[in-house]
């Protein structure tokens, strides 16, 4: 079975780097964006399996790509899981309501995070 | 003071004013027999001081009317 | 002449009379502003010169000279200082609808009936003589001038005189008893007196002109001839300056110009604003003085005309008609009528609604007639009494005309009655000033007067006449010689009038202090002596300080007031009252102002002691203390200032709530900023918390990983940290220069010292990028007043912020010093890719980097600008991004010019 292919967007490269570490290690295909250009134009390549979204990106941000995923036939089944320093109960409902599965407050336990990955991913 | 005390004042000032020309010592002075142009010196006297008091109180609401508006 | 032209002619004055009231009480409905009220005011008070003025003056000039100036001088001067006692009189009497001299002696001393009936007996025995000589003057001009011999057929003459009487009689009925509520004004009986006094000066001055220029070559040719016969008494003053008379005419004759019923009716009920007084100062003062400039000539001119041949009262009339001048004769009768009718119809007005309220309503009439059901019959019940009075006064008049007829002249008869209301003097204008008088003492007062008045002025002037023994002059009653009528206590060389004025005031006002001090007064007077002395400060009140604590039912209050005034005017009354303050009618008990002002009403139909004896009958008073009616009377004074202050204050409040709304939202405003700033700090905590999180929680899972890899995590870490640190550093001192908690440490500072040792700091940084940072004005002195280590901030972030910026190896920037206009200024330029011009405000904002940064990694914590744009502001000065140069960003701060 192939290893499932997930994308990480975050504009913070640190964040970047250990998530594409976690995910690796845990046998994940990772890709991976610094913005939501980026992210937009690996969903149409790669389509990937899951989206570690982050939501504040200065060029678009992660709902936008969140709901543009969910909109597509072809891509509606991706799986979404917001990482978001925004941590009010509005942001969070607008968050699940764009079709996200999860959404995960900054910071976040990196054992939670692929506790998570690891079910949905299941 | 008030305008209207003020007003108070200056009347019964006037009154005690024309009470003084009108009795003594003034009028002991022009209780005589004499003739000015052919009248009577307390007769003259008299109406003069009497019309200048008259003026003074026209004079006096005058002012005031003039105030009011 | 033709005694029936005369009878005639008198017809058709009197009929004129009837038409001008007419008219007036018709204009007076139709509202019109025909006639202007002042004048009639001012020349309604000249109803003080009577047929006393009008015939006896000449012959007081002929027996006393000069002397009967006075009379007049006395008006004159107290209309001066009567107008601030008369304007507070109207006041009194308007608020309160007093409308006699007896009701407001009795309201102000507690509403009591004994003062009232005490005045109106004095005014009685004081005035009715004085109408009688009114009578009399007009049946002796009568006679005159039709030529009936005198002294023949007296009894024919009295018959005359109550012919006079009945006549005269009729008219006043028919204009001054029109309306129960004698309150109400006769606005055209005052425009016929006032046309009146018109009449006898133009009638008189016609008089004196002929005199002086048609039978004699002027005023200085009499006054020659006279000295030439030897009337050398014309000219100057007798005894009247040595024994004291001369200061006691002017007065007794100036207190009578507000005292006498009839003057009190002009001056005070009659009067229709307050404002016609300033006319009145003036004009009447030159009424006077112009009735009496021919006085003394005509007089001269009678003496050496006609001798003895008539009586010296009978000069005026008898000089035109004996020297031929029948037409000037008829004109100055018709004066002498009009003299003599005003006082007898304004006299007679007064004195009926005195005795009417005072004596014959109180009589036990008033208790059946507000009993009765039958309102009708109750007004006409009242009507009818005031008729009758006047009837009775006139009868009266009638009577002693020719029974008691003196022999004394006309002014005597009029000094006597001006000497007995002079006694009301003490108590009226006390009472207007003096909150301690009491009613004990007024009645004290005006009894004592009165007697002492009897004793020393009239029984002289009876015992003169010959109806008592003339020993009682010379020795004194039962032979005590410092009893003596005209010399009481042993005080000699005054005269009858000034003996008596002295010592009839002497005890009236003694005995007012004294008793007053003595007795305390009750609870209903200190009311009404509160209300009359502080009068000013009760108009506009609602319901005024007579605010008694009443209790009645609304029915009985209505239907008391329907009785004296009748049915609908009463609603009329009540309503409007009502609606004016806002005040309830259909509730079962009656508001207190409801009855209070029913009261008045009642006060001006039947007098203030009855219309309190019926009100307190229907009434229930509650027990309330002085000091709680002190309390009240204080409450409507705040109320009023309340009212004023509130109307102020409702200003100030709508501009308050303006300002209100207006910080409101600056403070929504900055409340959504601090939350929004909240918000993004603790986001741009939560963005390197969760790197240092991450990371360490990946060192820790995996102890196995390469050092290399391991060192650059941590690493990694402790930049994060550096950043977080930082930033919170950051956010602090932010808040703390926004919240105004940071105090600016001045000092001198040498900008170009401070400006070189930042750039020194920061060297390293640049070398590192390779980059050139330079500071083009090293030698910059300028010492500058300005929190250094502030100000060494904001430097420090701008060039920091440039060399983030600047491209390396090519980045190139240069700090320098510029004075412009008196404005220090720091540039700091750099060559990198510049601001948008859309941004540069921007820029300052809190946080707008990380809002919109385009780069991977924020390279600041956002909060630089924000910081140096709050340095510099609090220094006074403007910190900018310059526009003009389309390469590279130039920051520039400014300090104002010290």
């Amino acid at each position: 079975m192939q290893a499932k292919k997930i994308l990480v967007v975050d504009d913070d490269p640190y964040i970047l780097m250990s998530l594409e570490f976690l995910m690796k290690k845990s046998g994940y295909n990772v890709m991976i964006a610094r913005n939501g250009t980026e992210a937009l134009a690996s969903i149409k390549t790669h389509q990937p399996d899951l989206i570690l979204l982050d939501i504040m990106m200065p060029d678009v941000d992660g709902y936008s790509i969140c709901k543009h995923v969910k909109s597509k036939k072809d891509l509606k089944h991706i799986h979404v899981i917001f990482l978001s320093a925004k941590t009010k109960e509005s942001d969070i409902k607008k968050g699940l309501e764009c079709g996200a599965s999860l959404y995960i407050p900054k910071p976040f336990s990196t054992r939670d995070l692929m506790k998570q990955v690891n079910e949905l991913m299941a | 003071m008030k305008l209207e005390e003020r007003k108070k004042a200056i009347y019964v000032l006037l009154a005690f004013f024309m009470l003084l020309i009108f009795n003594a010592p003034i009028l002991y002075s022009v209780n005589r027999p004499d003739f000015l142009g052919g009248i009577p010196v307390l007769f003259v006297y008299l109406f003069c001081a009497w019309l200048s008091c008259i003026l003074l109180l026209l004079f006096h609401s005058l002012i005031r009317t003039k105030r009011k508006h | 002449m033709n005694k029936l032209l005369i009878i005639i002619c008198s017809v058709a004055y009197l009929s004129l009379l009837f038409l001008i009231a007419y008219l007036v009480e018709q204009q007076r409905k139709s509202k019109s502003k025909f006639l202007d009220k002042s004048w009639i005011y001012a020349l309604s008070l000249a109803v003080y010169c009577t047929a006393w003025t009008f015939y006896g003056s000449v012959g007081r000039a002929v027996t006393n000279g000069p002397e009967f100036l006075t009379i007049y001088l006395g008006p004159s001067v107290m209309c001066a200082l009567f107008i601030p006692v008369l304007r507070k009189l109207i006041i009194i009497c308007k608020t309160q609808r007093i409308n006699t001299i007896a009701d407001l002696i009795s309201n102000r001393y507690g509403k009591n009936y004994t003062l009232g009936i005490l005045v109106t007996l004095f005014c009685i025995v004081g005035v009715l003589p004085y109408i009688a000589i009114q009578l009399k003057a007009i049946a002796t001009s009568l006679h005159i001038i039709t030529g009936v011999p005198k002294g023949i057929s007296p009894a024919s003459w009295s018959n005359d005189t109550l012919v006079i009487a009945g006549i005269l009689s009729v008219f006043i009925i028919i204009f001054g008893t029109r309306s129960a509520d004698a309150s109400e004004r006769h606005e055209g009986l005052v425009a016929t007196i006032a046309f009146e006094s018109i009449i006898k000066l133009i009638a008189f001055l016609a008089l004196g002109f002929t005199t002086c220029y048609v039978l004699f070559n002027g005023f200085a040719a009499i006054s020659s001839e006279a000295q030439l016969k030897g009337f050398t008494r014309f000219f100057t003053l007798h005894d009247g300056l040595e024994n004291n008379d001369w200061l006691a005419m002017i007065f007794v004759s100036g207190l009578a110009t507000i005292f006498l019923p009839r003057q009190f009716q002009v001056a005070v009920v009659e009067n229709t604003d307050v404002r016609h007084l300033h006319k009145a100062t003036w004009l009447f003062p030159l009424y006077l003085l112009l009735i009496n400039i021919f006085v003394l000539p005509v007089a001269m001119g009678g003496q050496l005309l006609l001798g003895n041949q008539v009586s010296v009262d009978a000069y005026v009339l008898a000089l035109p008609l004996r020297t031929g001048h029948p037409l000037l004769g008829l004109l100055v009768y018709i004066g002498g009528f009009s003299a003599a009718s005003g006082m007898i119809i304004v006299e007679t007005i007064a004195l009926s609604t005195m005795v009417s309220n005072n004596l014959i309503l109180p009589l036990g009439i008033l208790k059946n007639l507000a009993a009765g059901g039958d309102e009708k019959a109750t007004i006409r019940s009242i009507i009818f009494s005031r008729r009758a009075s006047i009837v009775i006064i006139l009868l009266l008049a009638c009577l002693y005309d020719k029974w008691i007829a003196t022999s004394s002249s006309l002014v005597s008869i009029g000094l006597i009655s001006m000497a007995a209301v002079a006694q009301f003097a003490p108590a009226v204008i006390g009472g207007l000033y003096l909150k301690w008088l009491t009613r004990k003492g007024a009645i004290t007062a005006i009894t004592l007067g009165f007697f002492v008045w009897f004793i020393t002025i009239v029984v002289p002037s009876i015992i003169t006449a010959g109806y008592m023994d003339h020993s009682i002059l010379d020795q004194g009653f039962f032979g005590i010689s410092w009893l003596r009528p005209t010399g009481l206590f042993g005080v000699q060389r005054m005269g009858v009038l000034a003996h008596g004025v002295f010592w009839s005031m002497i005890a009236n006002i003694g005995s007012l202090f004294v008793i007053s001090l003595l007795t305390h007064p009750s609870r209903q007077e200190e009311y009404q002596s509160e209300l009359f002395v502080h009068i000013d400060q009760y108009i506009g009140v609602t319901g005024g300080p007579g605010m008694w604590k009443l209790s009645a039912r609304m029915e009985s209050v209505s239907g008391l007031l329907a009785n004296f005034i009748g049915r609908e005017r009463a609603a009329n009354l009540l309503g409007a009252y009502a609606q004016r303050h806002k005040i309830l009618l259909d509730k079962e008990e009656a508001d207190p102002r409801i009855i209070d002002f029913s009261e008045k009403i009642l006060t001006g139909v039947i007098g203030s002691a009855s219309a309190r004896v019926l009100i307190s009958n229907i009434a229930q008073e509650e027990e309330i203390s002085i000091s709680e009616v002190m309390n009240i009377v204080k409450e409507s004074q705040q109320v009023l200032e309340l009212n004023k202050e509130l109307k102020k204050k409702s200003a100030e409040l709508s501009r308050a709530k303006q300002q209100l709304t207006d910080v409101n939202e600056r403070l929504m405003k900055s409340d959504v900023l601090k939350d929004e700033f909240l918000y993004t700090v603790t986001h741009e905590l939560r963005t390197p918390l969760t790197s240092i999180r991450a990371l360490s929680e990946i060192l820790y899972d995996n102890p196995d990983m390469e050092e290399e890899q391991r060192q650059f995590y941590l690493e990694a870490i402790v930049k994060e940290i550096e950043r977080l640190s930082h930033l919170i550093t950051q956010v602090l001192n932010l808040e703390r220069y926004e919240s105004g908690r940071q105090k600016l440490n001045y000092a001198a500072v040498e900008l170009g010292g401070l400006i070189a040792e930042v750039i020194a700091s920061l060297q390293p940084l640049a070398q590192e990028k390779r980059i050139s940072l330079a500071f083009t004005d090293p030698n910059f002195m300028t010492l500058q007043q300005c929190d250094r280590d502030l100000i060494r901030q904001v430097i420090y972030n701008l060039v920091s912020n440039a060399i983030k910026f600047v491209p390396e190896d090519t980045g190139c920037i240069t700090v320098t010093c510029r004075m412009v206009e008196d404005e220090l200024q720091v540039w700091v330029e750099d060559n990198g890719k510049g601001i948008p011009a859309e941004l540069r405000e921007l820029v300052f904002d809190k946080f707008f980097q990380a809002k919109n940064q385009t780069i991977q990694k924020p390279v600041g914590s956002g909060l630089g600008l924000a910081i140096c744009k709050r340095i510099v502001e609090m220094h006074g000065g403007r910190i900018f991004v310059d526009g003009l140069s389309p390469q590279g960003a130039k920051f520039v701060f400014t300090f104002p010019s010290n």
